[in-house]
């Protein structure tokens, strides 16, 4: 099931709502969540429910054990079957293929290789039992004695399947006890209507550009010209960025409903400074992911400074293969290592520039990473390349492209100012008038604040009606 | 204290303000969605059939043990879930109205651009390779003859042509043109074999049709789609006609007059005051006189928004500026006789009254619409004069003003039509053959319909 469709939010979000307020222990409760769960995940197909279930199985045994001795020797030994199950059924479902068609291609064997179908969330859940079973063996949080509780968390629809990575000691807690303050449910009722609007109207409307201008079929992509191509970049950058964070949002916004606090996943990346400050702000739980159970164990920036390209280099690596079995991830990562790097070289120089530089030196880093992003094959990648500098021979811009642009220049504008923080401020500054000021604008100000989220759920449902298949970009993860 | 007291106090407002914000901003969130929770549950809500995409929407999909365990059962229902929402086309219509603010929306083009084929001075003969550029699906060969129920709503009329790339600036919608070489020579090589088979039996006349694009739209701009010349499209045909050919030049014509209202703005016909000029050239060639437009009753119907709307996504501004329909009545007789797809013969008129009829089907007022043979009896004739009409639906318009010189008028839609033209023309006596086809029956799914007539 998928966020944005008319069946998750006109029917299975609703009756989960629904049926939660009517459960009045924290128990009853936590079965409504699991049994949507597991609904939830099985609207993929049956046969990958069975997975998540059994990793999670492994994961609470052996987490359960780790807890229960003491001795270095076996709870070592179970932290480390732990991982070789969960990290080796990640690589055997997502890398597989990708491992065989490099043993293929440097010795000629196996002839076929298999197709394996990929799992929906494979990447999220797995991760979240990995952190969950790590914290457990470093004796930073206690096993949870209840398998269901910890299938609930693996499995809780909110981010089982399209993130924000939770971390198991950020919500052990509020899984056992929580209240759902009035305050909070009303921010998680905004937070979920803005990140469907945001995805239904706003990223679905980017991937049009797009994949108008960016087409993955590669003879049509000769014909783009520059203004095209850059054109299909921006729409590119911004869809990729509305997409996720909506995603994040729905689910931020549905813990907050049900008194689970998750952490923000994205602070607006498309105003960072640098290359390492846009990290600081995208798909922060991944990063973080990486920085806590990766970096920082293989000595992070402590050893010098050749010890610390190498752990960059890894953790770089590794997070462009998260992203996707395909060379071009990876060098996607590495492209990312390559320039924070060079941050690194410029900070120990003491070399700065000017704050407009340094944005838009980002921008133009992150933009062009997207399109390493977006073509599997490298000779697409060049085309595109030849394309931003007008040298495919299709001159700047023709007929189509110009009135595609008119058509949606105020789209494309208004997806601009929804990447800053234009928006949230001048929410702040109704709800401050709604707040404090007495009489006939205090009264209008909150009352349109409240009609917000019924506004934007009723566009969405209307974007939603007639779109055609348009899955989430994460979704092979 | 008083100070401080009228603080606390404020504050106390300030936050019971807050708490009944707060309140409202959860109650009208879950009232919202509790409301499209009932309407997606009312099945019987549910729609079954899309009028503006004519298609059958997603039935619910049958529960099968490998649809459960690979997803696919529960990814078919929400696609019945979502394709048969209540009040679909409702939501559907005001969805396209907010994308419409998603840009200035002065010019819009649905489907791609195409290349076209240089026009050559002479004849050039082509290897037979595949058409390149002009879209072939332009012909569909669904039984798609106008099936009038009882009530005539016409919901049945399907439009098998259009599905060329749209073309709209400001209120007026185009369909490209693209010349294809081959074709034009398919084209005339059919021509001139059926004057071959009609030698000394019956005279055929050729009346090639410009489209809108030809007519109405800057020289500039169809350069810089790529559209080709239609004029210098038709000279090319009409000149490499047998000379026993009587090709009828109506471009320039037309061209003359394009000030006036001879193209529909929301469909891809033409009106029956661009018929019209077609026909007085028609005269001109055959040597008779035209009548003149005073001479016939009118009726209008308007609210026509025709195929363009539909297959160009639903443009607004099109819905927004119906066009109308003028239609002309013969002065002799309004009765006529079609055999529709289904071989069953209905009398019809010749101008029928389609006020009540579906937005995009009024072009049918004229002859019934597209219909395998029509036949139209001059009651006030008796000289044995017939014609037969070989057309798409553009002659549908034209065919009226013939009625009033010709005892009877034979019409028969090339698309449609199983029979054989020669053996037609010497069974029923006809003395003239007249071809009325638009420019995008230069294409090789319609030449080849054409090809099928004489075999």
């Amino acid at each position: 099931m998928i966020f944005a469709s008319l069946f998750f939010v006109c029917f299975f979000f609703v009756l989960c709502l629904v049926i939660y307020n009517r459960m009045s222990t924290i128990r009853g409760k936590n079965i409504v969540l699991l049994v949507f769960s597991m609904i939830f995940y099985a609207w993929g197909g049956a046969q990958y429910l069975a997975l998540l279930v059994g990793m999670t199985f492994v994961a609470w045994i052996c987490a359960r054990e780790i807890e229960r001795h003491e001795e270095r020797t076996m709870r070592l030994v179970l932290f480390i079957s732990a991982c070789v199950v969960l990290i080796g059924g990640l690589c055997i479902f997502k890398y597989l293929g990708f491992f065989l068609e490099g043993v293929q291609f440097l010795f000629g064997v196996p002839e076929e290789i298999p197709a394996i179908v990929l799992p929906i969330g494979i990447s999220f859940y797995t991760f979240q039992l990995l952190s969950y079973v790590v914290d457990v063996y470093r004796k930073e949080v206690e096993a949870q004695k209840r398998f269901w509780m910890l299938l609930l968390y693996a499995g809780l629809f909110h981010q089982c399947v399209a993130g924000p990575i939770v971390r198991y000691s950020n919500v052990a807690a509020e899984l056992e006890h929580r209240r759902a303050k009035m305050s909070e449910v009303a921010e998680g009722a905004w937070r979920f209507s803005s990140g469907l609007a945001k995805k239904a109207i706003l990223a679905n409307g980017c991937a049009l550009v797009a994949d108008t201008f960016l087409p993955l079929e590669g003879t049509a992509l000769e014909s783009v010209p520059a203004l095209g191509i850059w054109g299909g970049i921006i729409g590119y950058t911004l869809q990729i960025y509305l997409d996720f964070s909506a995603y994040s949002d729905m689910a931020i916004g549905m813990g907050l409903m049900v008194g689970l606090h998750y952490k923000e996943n994205f602070n607006y990346p498309y105003i960072a400074s640098s290359v390492q400050d846009f990290w600081r702000r995208w798909h922060i739980s991944l990063s973080s992911f990486f920085r806590d159970y990766v970096y920082i164990p293989l000595g992070g920036n402590r050893g010098g400074e050749a010890k610390t390209i190498r752990n960059l280099f890894v953790v770089w690596a590794l997070t462009g293969l998260w992203h996707g079995a395909a060379w071009n991830y990876v060098v996607w990562g590495l492209y990312f290592f390559c320039f924070l790097v060079l941050e690194r070289f410029l900070k120990r120089r003491k070399i700065k520039f000017p704050p407009v530089v340094r944005n838009i030196y980002t921008l133009l880093v992150v933009a062009f990473g997207w399109v390493l992003f977006r073509f599997t094959d490298f000779s697409d990648v060049g085309i595109v390349v030849k394309g931003m500098f007008g040298l495919n021979g299709n001159g700047f811009s023709d007929l189509e492209t110009k009135i595609f642009f008119q058509n949606h220049c105020f789209l494309l504008l208004f997806c601009i100012i929804c990447s800053t923080p234009f928006f949230a401020m001048l929410r702040e500054q109704f709800r401050y008038v709604g707040r404090v000021w007495e009489g006939r604008f205090g009264r209008i100000a909150y009352l349109a604040g409240a009609l917000v989220p019924v506004v934007l759920i009723i566009l969405s449902v209307m974007a939603l009606v007639g779109n055609s298949y348009n899955p989430f970009l994460y979704f092979q993860f | 204290m008083d100070r401080e007291e009228r603080r606390q106090m404020r504050k106390e407002r300030e936050r019971k303000r807050y708490r009944n914000y707060v309140k409202l901003e959860i109650r009208m969130f879950r009232w919202t969605l509790v409301a499209f929770c009932l309407i997606g549950i009312l099945l019987p809500l549910r729609p079954k059939k899309s009028n503006i995409e004519k298609r059958d929407l997603e039935k619910f999909p049958a529960v099968t043990l490998s649809g459960i365990m690979k997803g696919d059962f529960f990814a078919d229902v929400s696609t019945w879930y979502a394709d048969t929402f209540p009040f679909r086309e409702k939501l559907l219509t005001a969805n396209a109205a907010v994308e419409r603010l998603y840009g200035l929306g002065k010019e819009q083009l649905y489907g791609s651009v195409g290349k076209a084929d240089d026009i050559p001075t002479e004849y050039t003969e082509t290897e037979s390779g595949p058409v390149s550029g002009v879209s072939d699906d332009v012909l569909s060969d669904q039984d798609a003859a106008v099936a009038q129920g009882d009530e005539g709503d016409g919901t049945v009329h399907v439009m098998p042509e259009s599905a060329g790339t749209i073309y709209i600036a400001d209120d007026r919608a185009f369909e490209l043109y693209y010349f294809a070489l081959d074709s034009a020579n398919q084209y005339i090589k059919m021509i001139n074999n059926a004057a071959q088979l009609l030698q000394g039996k019956a005279t055929v006349y050729d009346i090639p049709v410009p489209t809108s694009i030809g007519i109405y739209l800057d020289q500039d701009i169809q350069d810089s789609l790529g559209c080709s010349d239609q004029s210098q499209a038709f000279d090319y045909v009409l000149d490499n006609l047998d000379d026993s050919v009587r090709g009828v030049r109506v471009f320039d014509t037309l061209a003359e007059h394009n000030s006036e209202y001879l193209y529909f703005r929301t469909d891809h016909h033409w009106t029956a005051d661009g018929a019209y000029y077609a026909y007085q050239q028609f005269c001109q060639a055959k040597g008779i006189m035209p009548k003149s437009k005073d001479d016939h009753q009118i009726q209008e119907f308007d609210g026509f928004v025709g195929s363009f709307y539909s297959f160009g996504d639903q443009a607004a501004v099109l819905a927004e500026n119906p066009d109308v329909i003028t239609a002309y009545i013969p002065q002799s007789t309004n009765d006529m006789m079609y055999v529709g797809a289904d071989g069953i013969e209905m009398d019809w008129q010749v101008i029928a009254d389609v006020s009540e009829y579906d937005d995009g089907n009024k072009y049918s007022c004229f002859i019934g619409g597209d219909n395998p043979y029509s036949v139209i009896e001059n009651p006030l004739l008796q000289d044995g004069s017939s014609c037969l009409v070989i057309k798409e639906s553009y002659g549908n318009a034209f065919v009226p003003f013939l009625v009033d010189h010709y005892q009877t008028v034979h019409v028969v839609d090339y698309r449609y039509y199983q029979g054989n033209v020669p053996q037609f023309v010497a069974e029923n006596g006809v003395q003239d053959v007249i071809f009325l086809n638009n420019a995008d029956a230069l294409s090789e799914g319609a030449v080849g319909y054409m090809e099928g007539l004489f075999q």
